[in-house]
């Protein structure tokens, strides 16, 4: 490999981030004994699936120079709207369904505020938020219902030989988001419209449908996050998603994706929600208090984003160097 | 006339670029000195390197007579060299005199004195015979209002040297005369003046001194009087430019397009015209005269009010861009920047940008982006480093023809060109209309909108007239002349015929 193309991935695809994973593993292996168990890996795994199907499912929204503050509120109600089904009788796959259809539906109500009448997915998904999380207490009230049967919480707590079935879920949904986003027309698309919108539209791209898709995916993987984390935690109520929103957002965009729209990838969504999730796990191996940890998350949150501002720079002053005059 | 500013054996590489090599050339104080040379021949970075935001990779400046290096823009400024940049640099939501005098604010006391600024700014503009508002945001007023706000402003600076980058761009013919009668005055009090445009006419007329580079070159610095359009022409680009515009005899075909009185919004309506194949048609008019939403009501970007569009014999109802684009017609759009490229991806996903979707059912496939745009480069000659380049970094000349060669990818039937050659060289622009010949001569029909008499006088077969929101004259043959054209969008034929 030369030298260029090793900067490229470095810096440009944001390789580094992965440096930053390992330092902090390695830290975390010095420190605690505990750290380095298969169970306290699997543990980890476990607990950045949900958070991981959530970021690389809202990164399409990011691209697409938009943002999706409504998905811990799909989250929640589709995770209640399963509990629900499922309470009252009806067969699991029934219970599965009726909660995507309400993640579907999230997505066109999303795509169609942004898209057609084009308020800001700023205010427009954050109000959207409120409506499902309104929904959900309406369904739910303060109840909490548990008790589902086993062939649900095979989703979210069983294992296939030694790997939660979780994690399997978590994976697939990132191959797939990986292949749609980084791979497929459709992906490119996204990238167009989220860089600017008026070419790719003068250039015969439907804004309009690219609005479209990013919401229903991202609504969709809130739905199954929902879904996996009402089998995970045995028991739905309102509100269960909430704690999501923020952190599914900052995976996002500690893994380098822009705010500006159009520059990004999946990969980096992944290295986002990994650090994230080791954080907390790394405070809780080292009995840091839960009330000093939002401070520390927050900490690294700012950190990570300004090192990448920082390579950004590095990258930005290789340009303009290598710029024609 | 006394030398202020001299420049030795400059040289500035890039990696991998020289933009400018061993250029020597001295600015004089009370004289007018123009700049000119294609887009990429390195005025930018002259400019650039006197201001201060380059410094040169060799060769001493010397100012005033002793060496200096000039290694800030603030240096610069500090030095009295001052520049009206091409973009407009004002703060939206300040006032007018709040921006002229931004950071250098007149105190009375410890208080900004806001009176005496309002007062100044007012003797400012009247100069350019503009009288508005100064304590309104400037946001309120229009672009030429702008750059005459921005011109003040660096005037009010009192700088020794000011660098005017392309300031007519965007000015009606009264603003250039009055933007030109103070350029005399500042001259007269002794300022040094360079000045960059690619209207070659404006500089006969301002300039006393004329300064060519090519490809990072100095080709030669000569006394305007010396000097007709042609020489500059031809120290520009290296070459004759035997006739600006070339068409070749193409036998009109049968009708690609025919818009039946399209009523578009309030005011625009009784818009008929028709394209055949083979031939470029110009949409000619004021700024404002309603050519523009012609073009997006065929795209399908604007809504069609009444009216009846067919395209190939069928009835067509625009809807979409994406709809329009698959039948065959595309639009290259006015605002090239905004519109018709995205700057921050490479020139080979600007090239595939309206194709790539086609390409499979699927699967991205930048493999195929990349051999597509190889192959386009050399075609329209895009001068690129390689089809990896961000489209930012590339002159506006090269900008445009990857917006024609994301055009032609299309394999579009039937083209509109909105102002196809605004901002670009001499060079390229030739080279553009060439594109557009042959385009024709495969069959292809052009509806062009152009606000450059000439352009539409040389490339046209047929012009239709457009005033105040209508088509008010269609004219052929020998009565495509300039004269014709402007009586006509100029209204002054338009109340005498009672159309």
């Amino acid at each position: 490999m030369n030298k260029e193309k090793a900067y490229s991935l470095f810096f440009e695809k944001g390789l580094y981030r992965i440096m930053i994973l390992v330092v902090m593993c390695v830290l975390l292996t010095c420190i605690s004994d505990s750290f380095l168990s298969l169970s306290n890996i699997m543990n980890i795994f476990r607990q950045a699936s949900i958070l991981l199907i959530l970021a690389v499912g809202a990164t399409g929204t990011i691209l697409a120079k938009g943002i999706d503050l409504s998905l811990a509120g799909v989250m929640s109600l589709s995770g209640c709207v399963c509990g629900y089904v499922l309470n009252a009788g009806y067969p699991v796959p029934v219970a599965i369904l009726a909660a995507l259809s309400v993640g579907i539906g999230f997505g066109f109500v999303n795509g169609f505020l942004v898209g057609v009448v084009k308020i800001p997915a700023f205010v427009s998904t954050y109000g959207v938020k409120y409506i499902a999380n309104g929904l959900a207490l309406m369904l739910m009230g303060s109840n909490i219902f548990f008790g589902f049967p086993e062939s649900f919480l095979f989703l979210g707590v069983g294992f296939l030989g030694p790997v939660p079935v979780l994690v399997i879920w978590a994976l697939i949904i990132t191959a797939i988001m990986y292949v749609f986003l980084e791979r497929s027309k459709f992906g490119h698309q996204i990238y167009c419209v989220g860089a600017n919108s008026t070419a790719a539209f003068y250039s015969g791209i439907s804004t309009l449908r690219t609005y479209f898709m990013v919401h229903v995916i991202s609504s969709t993987c809130a739905a199954i996050a929902g879904i996996l984390q009402a089998s995970r935690m045995n028991a739905a109520q309102a509100g269960m998603g909430e704690s999501f929103q923020m952190l599914a957002v900052a995976s996002i965009v500690i893994g380098g994706t822009s705010m500006a729209g159009g520059e990004g990838n999946v990969i980096g969504g992944i290295l986002g929600a990994l650090i994230l999730t080791l954080i907390t796990n790394g405070m809780n191996l080292l009995n840091i208090s839960s009330q000093a940890q939002p401070l520390v998350t927050g900490a690294v949150i700012v950190l990570a984003v300004f090192l990448d501002v920082q390579m950004k720079h590095i990258e930005g002053k290789k340009a303009v160097k290598a710029a024609i005059a | 006339m006394s030398e202020i500013i001299r420049l030795e054996h400059i040289w500035k590489r890039f990696t991998g670029v020289t933009a400018l090599s061993d250029v020597s050339v001295s600015f004089s104080s009370g004289e007018v000195h123009a700049l000119v040379g294609e887009n990429g021949a390195g005025k930018s970075t002259l400019i650039k390197v006197l201001l201060g935001a380059y410094q040169p990779t060799e060769g001493r400046i010397f100012y005033e007579g002793k060496e200096t290096v000039i290694e800030s823009p603030r240096k610069g400024s500090e030095l009295g060299i001052e520049g009206v940049h091409q973009e407009l640099m004002l703060v939206p939501y300040l006032s007018v005199s709040q921006n002229i005098f931004l950071n250098r604010e007149i105190r009375k006391g410890k208080i900004f004195d806001v009176k005496e600024m309002n007062r100044r700014s007012q003797e400012l503009l009247h100069d350019f015979s503009i009288d508005i508002d100064v304590t309104k945001p400037v946001k309120q007023y229009s672009a030429s209002i702008w750059k005459m706000i921005d011109i003040a402003r660096v005037i009010n600076q009192n700088p020794k040297v000011i660098i005017f980058d392309e300031p007519t761009a965007i000015l009606s013919e009264r603003e250039v005369d009055s933007l030109f009668s103070s350029i005399r005055r500042l001259k007269e009090k002794g300022i040094a003046i360079i000045y960059i445009s690619h209207r070659l006419n404006e500089i006969g007329e301002i300039a006393d001194k004329v300064t060519v580079l090519r490809d990072g070159h100095h080709i030669g610095t000569l006394p305007a009087s010396e000097l007709c359009n042609d020489d500059i022409v031809k120290m520009m680009v290296g070459r004759d430019v035997s006739q600006y515009y070339s068409r070749s005899r193409v036998e009109r075909g049968e009708e690609l397009i025919r818009l039946d009185s399209l009523e578009l919004k309030k005011g625009q309506h009784d818009i008929s015209l028709s394209v055949h194949k083979g031939e470029i048609v110009g949409l000619a008019g004021l700024v404002g005269a309603g050519r523009t939403e012609v073009a997006e009501a065929i795209l399908g970007i604007n809504p069609i009010l009444k009216g009846s569009i067919t395209y190939k014999g069928k009835p067509f109802h625009p809807a979409s861009p994406s709809q329009s684009i698959k039948k065959g017609i595309y639009l290259v759009p006015e605002n090239r920047k905004y519109q018709g490229l995205i700057l921050r991806f490479t020139v080979a996903n600007n090239i595939a940008l309206s194709v790539f979707s086609r390409w499979a059912k699927f699967f991205y496939k930048g493999k195929k982006e990349a051999t597509v745009a190889e192959n386009a480069i050399r075609k329209l000659s895009i001068k690129t480093p390689s089809s990896k380049q961000l489209v930012n970094n590339l002159s506006g000349g090269n900008q445009q023809k990857v917006v024609i060669a994301k055009a032609l990818e299309t394999s579009a039937e039937f083209l509109i060109f909105d102002e196809p050659s605004v901002g670009v060289d001499v060079g390229a622009k030739e080279e553009i209309h060439n594109h557009m010949d042959s385009f024709v001569v495969a069959g292809g029909g052009i509806l062009m909108i152009s606000s450059d008499l000439p352009e539409v006088v040389g490339m046209c077969d047929r012009v239709y007239v457009m005033y105040e929101g209508r088509i008010v004259k269609e004219l052929k043959g020998d009565e495509v002349t300039d004269n014709n054209i402007a009586e006509y969008m100029l209204g002054s034929k338009v109340a005498e015929a009672g159309i």
